[in-house]
């Protein structure tokens, strides 16, 4: 409201004086502003330090622990949470926090694998059908609207029956049932700016296609796919957690986080930070994305 | 006079805060409002207006706030009034005649109870007894059927009896002040006339004070005995109407007076005289029997051009006047060739148009060239200025980059804009600038036609009135050929040499300007002219 | 209205014919050889029991699988609006019969779940808007986001934790009575109030702004007035087009929750139906899930109408609208 009134006068203003005196103040850098919005936000810095250091498990697990996540020792099976063993240990004498920072890797690829194959096919799907348009987009959005009426997990294990066991394969399903997210997302962009007066200006202005969909389309949907890619990263973190902790990812000795809830589960009643621990990350991890995915989406519009 | 006022705002200074910073909107106004008495404020986009109507009925947005000076209404001082104080007055004493009453209606509930809900609120009425009062209202506000129309949900009604619904509702209590906020400016002309009629009507016989908000100076003097005229925050000028308008003090206001197309008198600008006995063969654009229909979503179909045929000489500026739902937009994307015709034909340059494939409509888009309505929606924010200008160059490849360069400066300086704003991006522009920019997009290949479609209807009076002096240099300088789209008559009438009157797909008038305006043949054409504001003012 | 209706119910079939092909295409088509699952006994199985290409041959004959891939997809698609929804691999039961028996308990739990969802989501969202105490709001507005955020099988595993194991106040397992009930059911309300909080209060707040909001609060309305009368209903709209796929959202819950909780149910089935490659069944879970689907959605479409308005006109057949000539 403020800004629109004061930018206003501002605009009234030079057009006053006259054409010749167009000199705006000095507006900031791009980056400067980005930085200077993320500063004044302690919720969106605590997601981004969270993220990395996520990222620093993935990359340097071994400068995080000096505990092996795959051997332990039986004497210390089940023990609480201490100096040595921060989340405690399982009940094989194996820290737990090791196993939480060794997996990230494990779950971290499968989650990026997923929103990979969701983004990539998704958008080209939408992309393909907005642009185009007529029975093409028909068909497609046809597609969509079914994908769309069968729960996602329920589509992911209907894949996992098909192409088995594992982590890759567990990431794919899920990648592949959030693709009609995307597809519809990206669609309805690229309609928007597709029947924007820039385009029909640009159309008008004797432009070929290829020019328009380049130069005008594709950059000005590509923002809220980003911010939507950020929101499918935290949905796809619960939906590999929650495969692999039905039994559907890695195999046993390899650390995983829906897996290592899964296999806290037998000690519930005896050993509270088995499930507690694996589980706070997950957590954690998936509001720390959202949270960035909200930012994404505000800074998009602005 | 002051004894006896009714509102009494002194030194009044409002704030907005955003991000921390906070804002003056408003830099101490002064006036007052006597009981029955109009009163007009008038401003451009960001004068503060809005803002001072909005601190008198105690509804400023949630950043905004008073940070001086004190408002007084019938004795009482309401400058520090909390939310529970302010909802007696509300609808009670002080009535809010919005702005755009096509949102302004809860869609999902029906007209009659939302004309009920004052009386329910502040008169404690029992539902039967105020749903029966709401017909009332809504037959005293000029709605025909008021049972039936009671029963109907907003959707249902039209623009103009939508607004009746919402006056009637402000004056269900009989308040003591009406505020009006451009109450009619989402209208059209002739529905706009009826209902600020209807207004004036309706507050002098229940003696109510209105005080009116609007950026149209002509409807702001023909209303209001008294005008206060606002610019960035302050009072520049205030007097009684006529005075103001015979003998306006203030530079402001005197600008604002010239720029007011329906005030200025039209000898302030004029098209070039078109040169005498061309050949027949000399027309530009030649529609025949051009027919468009869209088929709507519910079945049906709507016929937004209906058997038009008229054409447009080299040099000439063809002004199309209509109301919204006349089809003047869509015969100019008809010309344009971005929509196709259901039937008839289309001549450019004497090449008919149903027989052109892609590329020879792209070798035709060369010639004929585009300036939209809204210059916010219509460059691409993520480009600098020199890039959307070149594109139509780099479209059809015509020289070098450095050539490209070269125009780019030389179509800024035509378009009065300095060689830098090329680095800069839309964004940062204003709506004239952009407008510019616009125009120079749309003259970088030298076309021979230019459409414009309400290329000034989103910009504030001031600027508008550049725009249009711009315009008329480009007819005078290059002689280009115009087709010249517009709700308003007075505009076209500036720039024109023919106008072509348009309602409900239909032509029903095309002729010589002065013809048009002096000896108007159809009647929608004369009900067009009186609806234009401030006429007695200039006769 | 009637032909809208009989549209719309041709439309609905039509998703489910195409949800049943997308299953089909899934699941016969990629490259796998269900007679080999079969004989070697799920994904779990041992895979040192290897069946003689013999076997093999008479499995897929007895399956029909030995059939060119349109006469299969033929046969199932007659057998499968007949009402024949094949048999059960694992238990040689039908799996209509085998859907009727785990149906009910999670019935149970996905009802009671629905309406903690729906009591608790929209409270929350309307609280929050309406709200100005500075840290409330704050905390209203970052509860639903939490609450999306936790996945199901940890905040179900910390209930059983605390209720069962630290306070001992209900079981943490299995079928019995109506106690066993309660903690699946929160476990399952958890996500969908928070979904539901999250698209109730932002649309409420798109309602707060919206220009017919003013005219409500100048007529002299209070803000509870503006938002319960104006806001709440309008607002409601985008909640209600969500249905099906909360209806979704608690189906796939169930997957989970049930066996976390070891409750037999249908997400349970569906589980061992996965381990076993169970194709028949697996089927038939993707094609019941959309049924539901598009069941919720076709009477929200046809509830839709009574509450807005503006869409009832265009369920009437379609008259000369726009005929406004002089």
């Amino acid at each position: 409201m403020t800004s629109l009134i004061t930018d206003a006068t501002t605009a009234t203003a030079v057009d006053h004086v006259g054409p010749t005196a167009i000199t705006a103040p000095r507006e900031p850098s791009a980056a400067g502003r980005v930085v200077g919005w993320t500063a004044r936000q302690p919720g969106l810095l605590l997601a981004i330090a969270f993220i990395a250091v996520i990222a620093a498990w993935v990359v340097v697990p071994g400068i995080f622990t000096s505990s092996d996540p795959l051997t332990g020792e039986v004497a210390d099976r089940l023990l609480p949470p201490s100096g040595a063993h921060p989340f405690g240990t399982d009940s094989l004498g194996r820290d737990l926090y090791a196993r939480v920072v060794f997996g990230a890797v494990n779950s971290i690829q499968a989650i990026m694998i997923a929103v990979g194959v969701a983004l990539v096919v998704g958008s080209l799907m939408g992309l393909a059908a907005g642009f185009f348009g007529r029975w093409f987009d028909d068909i497609l959005m046809r597609v969509v609207d079914v994908v769309l009426a069968i729960p996602p997990l329920l589509l992911s294990m209907a894949l996992i029956t098909i192409l088995g066991y594992g982590l890759v394969n567990v990431a794919i399903a899920v990648g592949l049932a959030s693709v009609a997210n995307f597809a519809r997302l990206m669609r309805a962009d690229v309609l928007r700016v597709r029947t924007s007066l820039y385009v029909e200006a640009a159309k008008a202005a004797g432009c070929r296609w290829w020019t328009i969909l380049f130069r005008h389309v594709l950059p000005n949907s590509a923002g809220s796919v980003v911010a939507v890619a950020a929101l499918e990263f935290g949905t796809a973190v619960l939906a590999v957690s929650a495969l692999s902790f039905l039994g559907y990812g890695a195999p046993a000795p390899t650390p995983e986080w829906g897996r290592l809830v899964s296999e806290g589960r037998d000690f519930i009643a005896t050993a509270w930070w088995l499930i507690t621990f694996p589980g706070l990350v997950i957590t954690l991890l998936v509001l720390a994305t959202n949270r960035v995915a909200r930012a994404l989406e505000k800074g998009g519009r602005q | 006079m002051i004894t006896s006022s009714l509102l009494s705002v002194r030194d009044l200074r409002i704030s907005y805060t955003s991000r921390g910073v906070i804002r003056e909107a408003v830099h101490g106004v002064s006036f007052d409002i006597a009981a029955g008495e109009v009163v007009a404020i008038v401003g451009e986009s960001g004068s503060g207006k809005t803002t001072v109507a909005q601190s008198l009925i105690g509804m400023l947005a949630h950043n905004g706030a008073i940070t001086g000076g004190s408002i007084e209404f019938d004795g009482l001082n309401v400058t520090r009034f909390g939310d529970r104080a302010w909802r007696g007055l509300r609808g009670e004493s002080i009535g809010l005649v919005p702005q755009d009453p096509t949102v302004s209606l809860n869609p999902v509930m029906k007209i009659g109870s939302q004309v009920a809900e004052p009386l329910r609120i502040h008169r404690n009425m029992s539902k039967s007894d105020a749903a029966q009062e709401a017909v009332r209202i809504l037959r005293e506000a000029g709605l025909s059927d008021p049972e039936a129309r009671a029963e109907q949900y907003p959707h249902q009604l039209s623009g103009g009896m939508r607004q009746r619904v919402l006056i009637g509702m402000a004056l269900a209590c009989t308040p003591r002040l009406v505020i009006a906020d451009e109450p009619t400016s989402a209208l059209d002309v002739t529905v706009q006339r009826h209902i600020l009629d209807h207004i004036d009507e309706l507050i002098s016989v229940h003696d109510t004070a209105m005080l009116l908000i609007t950026h149209d100076l002509a409807v702001a003097a023909d209303r209001a005995q008294r005008l206060i005229v606002m610019s960035r925050g302050e009072i520049v000028e205030e007097g009684r109407a006529d005075d103001i308008l015979s003998r306006p003090g203030h530079p402001y206001t005197q600008k604002l007076l010239a720029a007011a197309p329906s005030l200025s008198t039209p000898s302030v600008r004029r098209p070039p005289v078109l040169a005498e006995g061309s050949s027949a063969d000399d027309r530009v654009v030649r529609l025949e029997h051009v027919t468009k229909q869209f088929a709507l979503p519910a079945g049906g179909t709507l016929t937004a051009v209906d058997d038009v045929s008229l054409d447009i000489r080299r040099g000439e500026t063809l002004g199309v006047v209509g109301e919204s739902g006349s089809g003047k937009s869509t015969l100019a994307r008809i010309v344009l060739q971005l929509e196709k015709q259901t039937s008839g034909e289309v001549f450019i340059d004497g090449e008919r148009m149903s027989e052109q494939g892609t590329r020879g409509l792209r070798a035709l888009r060369r010639r004929m060239q585009v300036v939209y309505q809204n210059p916010y929606a219509s460059l691409d924010p993520r480009y600098t200025v020199s890039a959307i200008i070149e594109e139509p160059l780099r479209a059809f490849r015509v020289g070098s980059r450095r050539d490209q360069r070269t125009r780019v400066v030389e179509l800024l300086d035509r378009v009065s804009l300095p060689a830098d704003t090329a680095r800069r991006r839309a964004e940062e522009l204003s709506g004239g600038q952009r407008q510019r920019v616009a125009i120079a997009r749309a003259l970088a290949l030298s076309p021979e036609l230019l459409v414009c479609d309400e290329p000034t209807s989103a910009l504030d009076v001031s600027v508008q009135a550049q725009v249009l002096d711009l315009l008329t240099e480009l007819q005078q300088d290059l002689g280009v050929t115009m087709l010249f789209i517009s709700h308003d008559l007075a505009v076209v009438r500036q720039l024109s040499h023919r106008v072509a009157v348009m309602q409900f797909g239909v032509l029903r008038e095309l002729g010589e300007v002065e013809q048009i305006f002096s000896d108007p043949t159809h009647p929608y054409t004369r009900e067009l002219l009186a609806a234009i504001p401030g006429k007695e003012l200039v006769a | 209205m009637s032909r809208y209706l009989t549209g719309r119910i041709g439309q609905a079939i039509v998703v489910v014919w195409a949800a049943f092909t997308l299953a089909f295409i899934i699941l016969y088509l990629m490259p796998s050889d269900p007679a080999q699952i079969i004989a070697s006994g799920g994904l779990q199985g041992d895979a040192g029991s290897e069946a003689s290409e013999q076997q093999l041959d008479e499995l897929r004959a007895q399956m029909g699988l030995d059939q060119p891939v349109v006469v299969q997809y033929v046969t199932r698609l007659i057998d499968t609006a007949t009402g024949n929804w094949g048999t059960s691999y694992q238990t040689g039961r039908p799996v209509t019969e085998m859907l009727a028996d785990n149906l009910p308990p999670t019935f149970a739990i996905a009802v009671q779940g629905l309406l903690i969802a729906v009591v608790v989501g929209m409270l929350l969202g309307f609280v929050a808007t309406y709200t100005r105490f500075g840290p409330l709001r704050q905390l209203l507005y970052s509860l639903p986001s939490v609450g999306a955020s936790i996945p199901t099988f940890w905040s179900a595993l910390l209930l059983i934790q605390v209720f069962s194991f630290s306070l001992r106040l209900l079981p943490a397992f299995g079928n019995d009575g109506w106690t066993s009930t309660i903690l699946p059911a929160i476990a399952l309300a958890i996500p969908v109030s928070a979904i539901i909080a999250q698209v109730f209060g932002k649309s409420l707040r798109t309602m707060m702004a919206e220009p017919f909001l003013d005219t409500a609060r100048a007529k002299g309305a209070s803000r509870l007035r503006a938002m319960a009368v104006h806001a709440a209903r309008n607002a409601l709209l985008p909640v209600l087009t969500m249905v099906g796929m909360l209806l979704g959202a608690l189906l796939s819950g169930a997957v989970v929750i049930e066996t976390v909780f070891g409750r037999q149910g249908f997400g349970r089935m569906t589980v061992e139906a996965v381990n076993a490659q169970d194709i028949p069944v697996v089927m038939g879970v993707v094609v019941f899930s959309a049924i539901v689907f598009v069941v919720a959605t076709l009477v929200v479409d046809l509830l839709y109408p009574l509450l807005d308005p503006r869409i009832r006109q265009t369920l009437r057949p379609p008259r000369r609208l726009l005929v406004k000539a002089a």
